[in-house]
């Protein structure tokens, strides 16, 4: 099965957490490419084409942390689910928050996934290949 | 129904006294007695007056007849006599011879028919006493007698011609000449003239002309006779009763002749003795001579007189020639015989009166029997008595009204004795519900209420003092009306109470409010509770409730809400600074323990710069972990009265401040401007300190992208704060980030070193001394970070406070 290159989006104000989950997802995901963008502002001006993006295809998943500068992550996941263009894109949060109201209002703004960060590093890798696997390889989206 | 009261028993006996009922009938039988006899007894008295004095008059006519009939019998034979006379063959004889002295016919001598002319006139007066002369009187020659035979004292004498006297001038003879063929002169009644002049006796004489004609029909001349009218008169006199007078006028009211029963006067006719003068209540009456005239008037001297007037005609010849008969008798003799029967009326009235009396007073005494048993039995009733005797067995209105009297006291008595029953049962109740109306009492003063009372058909509005005092008011000065209570009603609150109050007079039995009331700065939370009572037709009739007043439950309500709803806000910040925390807590631990593996398997690769890097990571990542613990630490210290407040000159605190983080920031080209007159505080100094520090190094950090970066702090003193600011002329801040900026580690710029703690701590210290702080940036040209003090915290100083102009 030939499939063209898996493109990823991760918004991530944590520079290092940014270079870990980098790290470990092209391990077992070589042919992925992954963009990084530090806030919620960022991620849709990326999303949208715009300015220094506007030469970015629509990725096929958007990792989206939830504490985030200026746009956080559950402000910009509204606006993206409430805009028509974006709202089919993927979107999972990727934070360490595991409070109950974070979840809640994740999933009443349409996201796809929420996923905890584990604080163990081998659990983290295993996170970072099913999450890679699972949307690059398994999921299935229009196109 | 009660026993009558004493004061009623008096004034009920008293009036039984004085009016009873038999009295006041005899009193209205006699009365009613009294007055029929009185009218009868002067009807009949006028009546027969009346009719006595009408008897008198047609008496005084019949009386008037008789004498008429004497005058006109003497008056009718005289008239005849002189006609006879006038046409003897003597007087034919003496009328042939006298112009030639011979009669022509039977050649006898003038002589001779005068000496049997004479011897017939002396015939005739022998037989007719009261012929004083007979004449014949001619024509010619002035009127000279031609023969006379007149009475003496002695006897019948002719007279001879040597005495013959001329009447030519005299007014019988004008008179008599007139008189028209085959009629009689009738003189006026006068008294006898024998030369002009009156003879003594007076002689009433009445002289009767009859005319003698020539052959050819001249006039030749008259026989008169004169007539001795005393012996008519007389037997006029004589017709006459004792107080009878008549008078005799002529027609034209000359009196003649008057006359009572025992004397007779003659007048000469032009005496002037008139009838208008005599009798003025007569002076029309001869204006028509026809009818008979009869009044009564009063004399002079004050005697009532009846009078009848009869007018006579007697000569053929002038029918307008008459005599006037009056006659006058004495009104009171007339009508004595009324006087007498007045005094017999009055005593058969006052006998009639006296019987009547005894027999109306026997049978209103029968009559009012038994009322007055009646009457008894009734003042038996009133003071009590068991047995009541009464006339049940009358068979009229008093039996009637005896039995009904009867049944009624029955039934009063029977109604009494059950009302007696009631009282006692009432009585009962009321000591029950006095004891209820204590423990009521009790009850409203354990639970403070006021009670209230309101009639909403008679707008009446009753409180107790508790009520008033509840309602703001002074005791016993609340108006009592409905709109006085909602004049008392919060204005906010007047229009739902008033919609309240109508609903439940209008559906409801029970009735449940609360309002506001009182006056304006002092109003009281009032809690009313009622019930509605109807009336048959299911209006209300009244409500009756109480008040309390809950003003201090629901003073403490609302704290304990206030409280509970800031314990709640407390705790859902706490809940997001905690998840905030943790999460920022959490990404250094899954940095450490990730860059750890890494650099576990960088070491087994002998990959040994690649390891170099990752322990770099570890080192800042920890670093970063120490700080964000610090901050925390920092941030949860911040708390009310931590340390004694001072006074701070802010214009110094924050020049130093600014100094410090120009060297710290390594910044000399920023220019710093401070104003001098900043408001001063007395505060906990270091946290005023921690906030200036932390907005003036926010401002180093973050404000000063632009080419002539410049750091400005301002404040002054408003209405009711003390302000102060610090602004940049950097970047500025976009609005939609103004209000996010304040929350605990959130950064919009995270290229620059720091934890996103700075403006969480200056927003929780503002906070928690009663102020606030917050941002002012159109996002373009630089942000002013703002703090406002309450005005407590303004340090008292003497010094001029002034707005800041930039």
């Amino acid at each position: 099965m030939t499939r063209p290159e898996v493109r990823f989006l991760l918004v991530e104000d944590d520079d290092s957490h940014a270079l870990l989950f980098t790290r470990v997802l092209h391990r077992f995901l070589g042919a992925t490419r992954i963009d990084r963008v530090g806030d919620g502002v960022e991620a849709l001006a990326y999303l949208r084409q715009e300015g220094q993006y506007n030469d970015r295809p629509r990725p096929d998943v958007v990792f989206l942390d939830l504490k985030l500068p200026r746009l956080d992550g559950l402000e910009a996941l509204e606006q993206i689910k409430n805009d028509p263009s974006l709202l089919a894109i993927p979107i999972v949060m990727l934070t360490t928050s595991d409070a109950e109201s974070d979840r809640a209002t994740a999933y009443a703004r349409h996201v796809n996934s929420y996923v905890l960060k584990p604080a163990d590093f081998e659990q983290f890798q295993h996170m970072v290949r099913d999450l890679g696997f699972y949307w690059g390889t398994w999921n299935c989206r229009p196109q | 129904m009660t026993a009558l009261q004493p004061a009623e028993k008096q004034s009920f006996r008293r009036t039984q006294l004085s009016f009873g009922i038999g009295a006041r009938m005899a009193a209205l039988v006699c009365a009613m007695v009294a007055l029929t006899c009185l009218a009868g007894g002067t009807w009949t008295y006028v009546n027969l007056s009346d009719r006595l004095v009408e008897q008198e008059f047609g008496r005084q006519r019949g009386v008037i007849e008789a004498a008429a009939v004497q005058l006109t019998s003497a008056v009718e034979a005289l008239s005849h006599d002189a006609a006879f006379l006038s046409d003897v063959p003597a007087i034919r004889g003496v009328v042939r011879s006298h112009e030639d002295g011979v009669d022509p016919l039977e050649r006898l001598p003038e002589r001779v028919w005068q000496g049997r002319l004479a011897s017939i006139f002396e015939a005739k007066m022998r037989a007719t006493p009261q012929y004083l002369q007979i004449r014949l009187i001619g024509q010619q020659e002035g009127g000279r007698e031609i023969t006379r035979v007149e009475r003496l004292e002695d006897g019948i004498a002719v007279v001879v011609d040597a005495k013959m006297q001329q009447k030519g001038d005299r007014p019988y003879f004008q008179e008599a000449i007139r008189t028209p063929r085959g009629s009689v002169y009738l003189s006026d009644i006068e008294l006898n003239e024998e030369e002009g002049k009156i003879v003594i006796p007076e002689i009433p004489v009445l002289r009767a002309a009859g005319p003698v004609y020539l052959p050819d029909g001249r006039l030749f001349g008259i026989v008169v006779i004169n007539k001795d009218m005393r012996q008519r008169f007389e037997r006029m006199r004589e017709i006459l009763a004792g107080g009878y007078s008549l008078f005799l006028f002529n027609e034209r009211g000359d009196l003649l002749m008057h006359t009572n029963a025992e004397h007779l006067f003659v007048l000469p006719a032009h005496s002037g003795s008139r009838l208008e003068d005599r009798f003025p209540q007569m002076r029309h009456a001869l204006d028509s001579p026809h009818t008979s005239h009869a009044v009564t008037y009063d004399t002079a001297s004050g005697k009532r007189v009846a009078a009848t007037l009869k007018a006579w005609h007697y000569d053929p010849a002038q029918p307008r020639r008459f005599y006037g008969l009056l006659l006058t008798s004495s009104y009171d003799a007339a009508v004595s015989a009324s006087r007498a029967d007045r005094t017999r009326t009055v005593w058969f009235g006052t006998l009639l009166m006296a019987v009547t009396v005894g027999a109306v007073l026997a049978a209103s005494r029968k009559i009012t029997r038994p009322l007055r048993e009646i009457t008894q039995a009734v003042e038996d009733f009133a003071i009590g008595k068991a047995d009541l005797r009464l006339p049940i067995a009358a068979s009229d209105e008093a039996g009637t009204l005896a039995r009904a009297f009867g049944r009624m006291s029955r039934q009063v008595r029977d109604q009494q004795e059950a009302l007696e029953a009631e009282v006692v049962e009432r009585r009962r109740t009321e000591e029950s519900l006095r004891e209820s109306e204590q423990q009521l009492r009790l009850a409203l003063n354990a639970a403070q209420a006021g009670i209230w009372i309101f009639d909403p058909r008679a707008n009446v509005n009753v409180w107790d003092e508790r009520l008033e005092r509840m309602f703001g008011l002074q005791p016993n000065t609340f108006a009592g009306s409905a709109e006085a209570w909602a004049q008392l009603v919060h204005p906010e609150d007047r229009k739902q109470a008033i919609a309240e109050i109508r609903f439940a007079l209008k559906e409801r039995q029970l009735y449940e409010a609360e309002f506001r009331a009182g006056r304006s700065g002092r109003w009281r939370h009032i809690k009313s509770q009622a019930v509605v009572q109807r009336d048959g037709e299911g209006k209300a009739a009244r409500m009756i409730g109480v008040c309390w007043d809950i003003t201090e439950s629901k003073r403490a309500a609302e704290e304990i809400r206030q409280g509970a709803a800031e314990l709640k806000r407390k705790n859902q910040e706490m809940e997001q600074f905690v998840y905030s925390v943790s999460h920022d807590l959490k990404s250094p631990v899954v940095t450490f323990k990730g860059f750890l593996g890494i650099l576990t398997e960088d070491l087994q690769a002998g990959k040994i710069p690649e390891a170099m890097e990752s322990v770099h990571r570890l080192g800042h990542a920890a670093q970063r972990m120490s700080r964000l613990i610090d901050d925390l630490l920092q941030f949860s210290r911040i708390r009310r009265g931590a340390n004694q407040p001072e006074t701070i000159d802010v214009a110094d605190l924050v020049s130093e401040l600014a100094e410090e983080a120009r060297e710290q920031f390594a910044t000399p080209q920023v220019r710093i401007d401070i104003q001098d007159d900043l408001p001063n505080l007395v505060a906990d100094p270091t946290a005023v300190s921690r906030l200036f520090q932390n907005l003036l190094s926010n401002a180093f950090k973050y404000g000063l992208g632009g080419p002539e970066p410049r750091v400005e702090v301002g404040g002054s003193v408003t209405g009711e704060e003390v302000r102060f600011y610090v602004r940049d002329n950097g970047a500025g801040i976009p609005p939609q980030y103004h209000h996010k900026i304040f929350g605990v580690f959130q950064r919009l710029d995270t290229t620059q070193d720091g934890t996103g703690i700075g403006l969480a701590v200056v927003s929780k210290i503002m906070g928690v001394c009663g102020g606030r702080a917050w941002v002012e940036s159109d996002g373009e040209r630089g942000a002013a970070f703002w703090l406002a003090f309450p005005l407590r915290f303004l340090a008292q100083m003497p010094e001029v406070v002034t707005r800041s102009s930039a």
